[in-house]
């Protein structure tokens, strides 16, 4: 059986064929010693002459086009008859024919070596299509059909040569249904951007039309995971999925996967703030509109708060009332953070990576060196309101919102802090480390305890740290104390430290009203009016 | 008694027969070494025809070459036994 053949090198070799035999009658010899060479020269000619060259004749003489549909005549028909035939096959029948579906991969490649051929098949591409199509269809009722490894391999060849056809031509994909051309795209080696362009442009054909084929494996479970070794493929997929986010959220089967790509997008090793907003933003917009992956579906994913909650650990505090980074209105940050904290898991997600929410903290709240005390406190209190007061009920959504707020308040404590008097480095980790986070069976009975006094925890923290600042610098007079400690069994934690805060102001060199003063309240004045901001915002 | 200076001349004869012989085959060596069905399978490779008829043509006309090569070998050796047999043991 002949599978394919190009008429015009075929016509050469029967050319070729003649002139060895004719050069190889020539030969002779009266010497013994040569028979044995002569011999096997005229069993070479016999065999050209007698069975190649006939062979060769006979298909050039003969009609392929009528032939069985294995045969391949290399020429502008040929190829526009094997290109109907493909439509023919019995598909289900050659998947489980390793043999078979290697003659036809052959053949595929063949023609990849004849590029203008190549493009009278793409000219008429139906036959192409229609093979895909059944294939892609038989392939996934066949998935798990454990086929041996020959059929294995001779399949993944089979769908590689398949995939030659695309060629740069990548719009060829968009003939196919959404799953044949998933199946293609790990074979077409594409990186970066035009992976993820090609990726997204398949998953939201497949959603345009979701609903009638829930049923997996779908498109994005094939080339999701493409993504997963590119960042950059990553990145661009949810810029992309950021005008539609079906394509993330309700288009693969694989959760795991999704939550992958976003995570991997948005690392902020990768990408800075303003670039992790034009990612996040659309997504959490998306849920925030009450879109949700589709339940009881191969599509459902359980999860998605926590995807949500470790995208947004890093970069927290651009959800507060008063950072400008994502260009947010407040009111959608509040909707935003709400999908995370009503949740029990996702804020105990939250609580539980603190040291991620610790290291985003540190990074953001760093602007040129120094932190923005504003922003902080703002997030602060938007979170405490919505943890501790919309939630107070709530014992254990109370006690990890707490938590949440003592993680955001170490870190801060640790961060160089912009004074008018220059920068001090943080140390006023030990003055929160130093107490109890807060006593448990008050914070029961009195919410306002718990948000009090983590403002007293954060100010007197900043207060402790400038106060070393000033002793480092030497500058500090003689005699002047220690500021005050928060005190948590008082019976109102910040007019007590007010209270005592006022007393210590007289203290310093011009008292309250002195530049040491004026520093201390640019330091702790934040703590007021800004937390009071978050919270107001976090009221909605 | 024998022409002793007869011997000389038969074996210089001899000698000059069995090189005209050992080049006359190491020519027939070159000859086979420069048949085009040496160069056939160049011929009919996976761009000119694939399928198992292709397969079995290219194989067959691979196994010819070795023979061949294999004879071109063997006309040479001979020469060099002729050589060796007209110079005596």
């Amino acid at each position: 059986m002949m599978l394919a053949y190009d008429p015009l090198r075929l016509a050469s070799l029967l050319v070729q064929m003649r002139g060895a035999i004719e050069s190889a009658r020539r030969m002779h010899s009266g010497d013994p010693m040569a028979a044995d060479a002569l011999r096997a020269v005229r069993r070479a000619v016999g065999a050209v002459e007698h069975t190649w060259a006939p062979v060769v004749r006979s298909i050039l003489a003969g009609d392929p086009l009528a032939a069985g549909v294995e045969v391949l005549r290399l020429d502008a028909d040929g190829v526009r008859a094997f290109a109907t035939r493909l439509a023919g096959l019995d598909h289900e029948q050659l998947l489980d024919d390793a043999e078979r579906m290697g003659e036809l991969a052959a053949m595929f490649q063949m023609l990849d070596a004849h590029p203008a051929l190549a493009r009278d098949l793409a000219d008429d591409l139906d036959g192409w299509v229609a093979l895909c199509d059944q294939l892609a269809h038989t392939y996934n009722l066949l998935l798990d059909d454990s086929p041996t490894a020959a059929v294995a391999a001779a399949r993944a060849r089979l769908v590689g040569a398949l995939a030659a056809v695309v060629g740069d031509d990548l719009w060829r994909l968009d003939l196919l249904t959404p799953y044949a051309a998933a199946l293609l795209v790990p074979h077409l080696d594409l990186r970066g951007v035009q992976l993820a362009e090609v990726a997204h442009g398949i998953v939201a054909r497949w959603c345009d039309d979701m609903h009638s084929s829930l049923q997996a494996p779908l498109p994005a479970d094939v080339v999701l995971p493409l993504l997963l070794t590119d960042p950059v493929a990553c990145t661009e997929y949810v810029r992309l999925a950021g005008a539609q986010p079906a394509t993330l959220f309700q288009a693969s089967s694989d959760a795991e996967v999704v939550h992958r790509v976003v995570l991997t997008a948005t690392d902020p090793a990768r990408v800075d703030a303003a670039q992790a907003g034009e990612l996040l933003v659309p997504l959490f917009e998306w849920y925030a509109d009450g879109n949700r992956p589709l339940e009881y579906t191969a599509v459902d994913d359980p999860q998605w708060r926590l995807l949500l909650a470790d995208a947004l650990t890093p970069w927290l505090l651009h959800l507060s009332p008063l950072d400008g980074t994502w260009a947010l209105a407040v009111d959608d940050k509040r909707r935003y953070l709400q999908l995370l904290v009503a949740d029990d898991a996702s804020l105990a997600r939250l609580v539980a990576d603190t040291e991620a929410v610790r290291a985003g903290l540190t990074r953001s709240l760093l602007r040129d060196g120094v932190v923005d005390q504003r922003a902080f406190a703002a997030l602060i209190g938007m979170v405490s309101e919505l943890t501790i007061h919309r939630r107070y009920a709530d014992e254990q959504a109370r006690a990890e919102g707490h938590t949440l707020l003592m993680t955001a308040i170490t870190t801060v404590a640790t961060l160089p802090l912009s004074t008018a008097g220059g920068l001090v480095v943080g140390a006023g980790a030990e003055v929160v480390g130093g107490f109890a986070p807060f006593d448990p069976a008050r914070a029961a009975r009195d919410e306002e305890y718990v948000q009090t006094y983590s403002r007293v925890l954060i100010g007197a923290a900043y207060l402790h740290a400038l106060y070393g600042h000033w002793q480092r610098e030497g500058t500090l007079p003689a005699g002047v104390p220690p500021p005050p400690m928060p005190d948590p069994d008082a019976e109102w934690p910040m007019g007590d430290f007010h209270r005592r805060l006022e007393g210590w102001l007289h203290t310093l060199p011009g008292g309250a009203a002195g530049a040491r003063g004026q520093q201390v309240v640019a330091v702790v004045g934040p703590w007021v009016n800004a937390v009071d901001v978050g919270e107001e915002a976090g009221r909605g | 008694m024998s022409d002793p200076s007869a011997q000389p001349l038969a074996t210089a004869s001899a000698l000059a027969a069995a090189s005209a012989r050992a080049g006359e085959l190491r020519r027939l060596a070159a000859q086979v070494e420069a048949l085009r069905l040496l160069d056939l399978h160049r011929w009919a490779g996976d761009e000119v025809w694939i399928g198992p008829v292709a397969w079995q043509c290219r194989e067959q006309l691979l196994a010819h070459r070795r023979l061949l090569l294999f004879a071109a070998d063997g006309l040479r050796a001979a020469a060099r036994r002729v050589e060796q047999g007209a110079l005596g043991p």
